[in-house]
């Protein structure tokens, strides 16, 4: 079987989120490069997962397809794109043996012998028994606790079992603020929400959940896919080779289509590089690659999202692997985001607020400032000052701070202030 | 580890929560390892129980698929991740109990031993602190207090109705601080569509598109409270966007830009 991908999924989900009902059927699927009927059938797909998983979502929100995508901040405190991770698709008779199998182990050790027995209107076949259980020791949810055959094999919920209600209650706060704040997150979330039910089948409890996270951009988990896939390749120092779609081309993906007469002209670029760095940008919350082309030739930025098809092939050298990742390091070590431009000093000239004792300014600049430092200090004003290459990524970040700045240096990007503040007066002046 | 793993299906995930069954894979697990090792699990557990979650997560020929660390840019610093209050408050809110708050405003005043309900805690991945959103009893007002100004709380054991029934005077009051905001993405800057909706997607929002005109308006919700954080996102885009309704947020564009242009008008200190 060929492996079931989920580009096409994660393309939709992030358009119909970003996007937020800005466009009907038609412009979805053609922006999708699907057709309209093949949208259908996967947004119908997702509908039925989302359904299943959460029961929470009420008929009234299921009218709209961008309304089951909607975030309702007080009312559902899970990311709720996280069931896609749920969506590897499973035919019943699996489901039926593999539930089977671990209920079993749960209440107590068993042999394959034993646990085939225990199978009562269709008997599997041992080696498709043996196969499920080399699975699930692999991945970690059972173990074999006998030094001699036959194997017994045990379900492993130490973990959890071993905890009291209140440590309980407290890994599942941990996970739920550490899955929400740091990277990588899905792992994470996949976790929270097993503890979660584990919390309500225990505690007998219909919501845990105490926590809200504002601001949070709940989409940067649809990338963390590809950005894990990524680095496992880097760890690996494996090339690796993908469909780019340029984010300016408003598309996002293409059906792979087998008959030729339906093949667009209009696919990514190939692309085949060395991963070198995956790198996660929070000010929009976004991923990028960093990556060296085969062949030698610049180093290449790509923004994950961007990427589909993406399949991982042979190793390079570690001494050839070592070099570039250290000469990328280099380049983007005074980058505010990834830019690798000239560099730069800028200097900025910050104004403390006046009427509160808190100098929440000068917090704001110390905690997003990056590398840069404080030079001059005074009850009015303070000085920062970075190398930065280019100026074009910490503009935005200094535009923020509105009038509460000033740029000293250099010039040109002075100058640039001073214009772009008149275009915008100009968008406000008569209101 | 792919992360769409079978072990993950909805369908199978349901059917042994009904038998209470939770496996927890190793990838999990060394997910879990990797955050115990943040500075910040010692203030959240309990020695001991840092302590058993630690061997329960050590596993000698461990998954180090995050052992190849992302590169964060641009990332704020938290001076602190936790606060000891979250832990007591979250327990007061699961027991759907009163509280007893002594605490500082940010304008500096300190109310002492209020009574109150606690309803969430939040917080902001913008400023990297926590906030307890409450109910003032003798105000009745939903007040967010700063977790770090607070000085003192205790619980006042109630019944569980009770607590529930100031709930809908809590959404009530959330709702009527609701405002809204129309900002359209200036034509001339559709290219960087997808960046922009990316800097809006830590919002409530609506979108919508005129084929016609090629515009895209953009509908942000917000409570009255986030207008400063909107205020610094609309800068930060700087000539993309345009706010076309919401009077009090124009306003403060104008003068914003009148005040930032008169820093250039005369030549550097």
């Amino acid at each position: 079987m060929a492996r079931e991908s989920f580009d096409k999924e994660l393309q939709l989900l992030r358009l119909l989120f970003l996007t937020a009902g800005a466009y009907n059927r038609q412009q979805l699927a053609e922006r999708l490069g699907i057709s309209v009927h093949t949208l259908d059938k996967t947004i119908k797909k997702l509908k039925d997962i989302q359904s299943t998983f959460y029961q929470h979502v009420g008929d009234e929100e299921k009218k709209e397809y961008y309304a089951q995508l909607r975030y309702n901040y007080f009312e559902v405190t899970d990311n709720f794109l996280m069931f896609l991770y749920h969506a590897k698709s499973l035919k019943d008779s699996e489901v039926e043996r593999l539930s089977h199998i671990l209920e079993k182990l749960r209440q107590q050790p068993h042999s394959i012998k034993d646990l085939l027995d225990t199978f009562v209107d269709t008997e599997p076949d041992e080696k498709t028994i043996r196969q499920d259980m080399k699975y699930l020791e692999e991945i970690g949810v059972i173990k074999n606790v006998s030094e001699v055959r036959p194997y017994v094999y045990q379900f492993d919920g130490e973990l959890l079992d071993s905890l009291t209600d209140d440590e309980l209650l407290d890994l599942y706060d941990f996970i739920d603020f550490m899955a929400n704040t740091q990277l990588p997150a899905v792992p994470g979330y996949l976790l929270q929400e097993k503890v979660k039910r584990y919390l309500k089948f225990r505690l007998k409890r219909t919501d845990a959940s105490a926590f809200l996270y504002k601001y949070h951009f709940v989409s940067r988990i649809l990338d963390e896919y590809q950005a894990l896939l990524l680095t496992e390749a880097i760890r690996q120092r494996n090339i690796v080779e993908f469909h780019y779609y340029t984010p300016k081309r408003l598309k996002f993906y293409d059906s792979q289509n087998t008959n030729p007469a339906f093949q667009r002209d209009t696919s990514g670029r190939h692309q085949k590089v060395i991963p070198l760095r995956v790198i996660f940008d929070h000010q929009y919350g976004r991923w990028y690659l960093l990556a060296q082309g085969c062949g030698n030739g610049p180093l290449r930025k790509y923004r994950v999202e961007g990427m589909t098809k993406l399949v991982t092939g042979r190793s390079v050298t570690r001494d050839i692997f070592s070099s570039l990742q250290a000469s990328a390091d280099e380049r983007i070590a005074h980058s505010w985001l990834i830019d690798t431009g000239k560099l730069v000093t800028v200097r900025l000239r910050f104004f403390q607020p006046r009427d509160t004792p808190h100098s929440f300014i000068q917090e704001r600049v110390e905690a997003q400032g990056q590398w840069g430092i404080v030079t001059e200090e005074s009850r009015e004003s303070f000085v920062y000052e970075i190398k930065v290459n280019s100026t074009m990524e910490i503009t935005p970040w200094i535009r923020s701070f509105g009038s509460s700045v000033e740029v000293l240096e250099p010039l040109f990007l002075r100058k640039q202030f001073q214009k772009e503040w008149e275009e915008l007066l100009a968008y406000y002046e008569f209101v | 580890m792919n992360l769409f793993d079978k072990i993950h299906n909805y369908q199978l995930v349901t059917r042994l929560d009904e038998a209470g069954v939770y496996p927890v894979t190793s990838h999990e697990k060394a997910w879990l390892a990797l955050m115990l090792a943040n500075p910040s699990a010692g203030e959240i557990f309990e020695p001991a129980t840092l302590d058993k979650l630690r061997r329960l997560t050590d596993m000698s020929e461990s998954e180090s698929t995050e052992q190849e660390r992302f590169v964060e840019k641009a990332q704020t610093q938290a001076k602190q991740l936790w606060s000891p209050h979250v832990r007591t408050l979250r327990r007061i809110i699961l027991g759907k109990n009163h509280i007893k708050i002594t605490a500082a405003t940010n304008k500096g005043r300190v109310f002492r031993d209020q009574r109150g309900v606690p309803y969430k805690l939040e917080y902001s991945l913008a400023k990297k602190a926590w906030y307890l959103i409450w109910l003032n009893m003798s105000s009745n007002r939903v007040i967010t207090t700063p977790l770090h100004l607070i000085r003192s709380v205790d619980e006042l054991y109630i019944e569980d109705v009770w607590y529930d029934s100031f709930l809908p005077t809590i959404s009530k009051q959330i709702q009527q601080r609701k405002q809204m905001a129309k900002i359209v993405i200036i034509r001339r800057y559709n290219a960087e569509l997808q960046r922009i909706l990316y800097a809006f997607s830590c919002f409530d929002k609506e979108v919508a598109f005129d084929p016609e005109l090629q515009v895209y308006t953009i509908t942000l919700h917000f409570l009255s409270d986030e207008q400063e954080f909107i205020l610094s996102r609309i800068r930060f885009l700087g000539l993309r966007v345009k706010i076309v309704e919401n009077d009090q947020l124009k306003q403060r564009m104008a003068e914003s830009a009148t005040n930032a242009l008169a820093r250039y008008t005369e030549p550097p200190l």
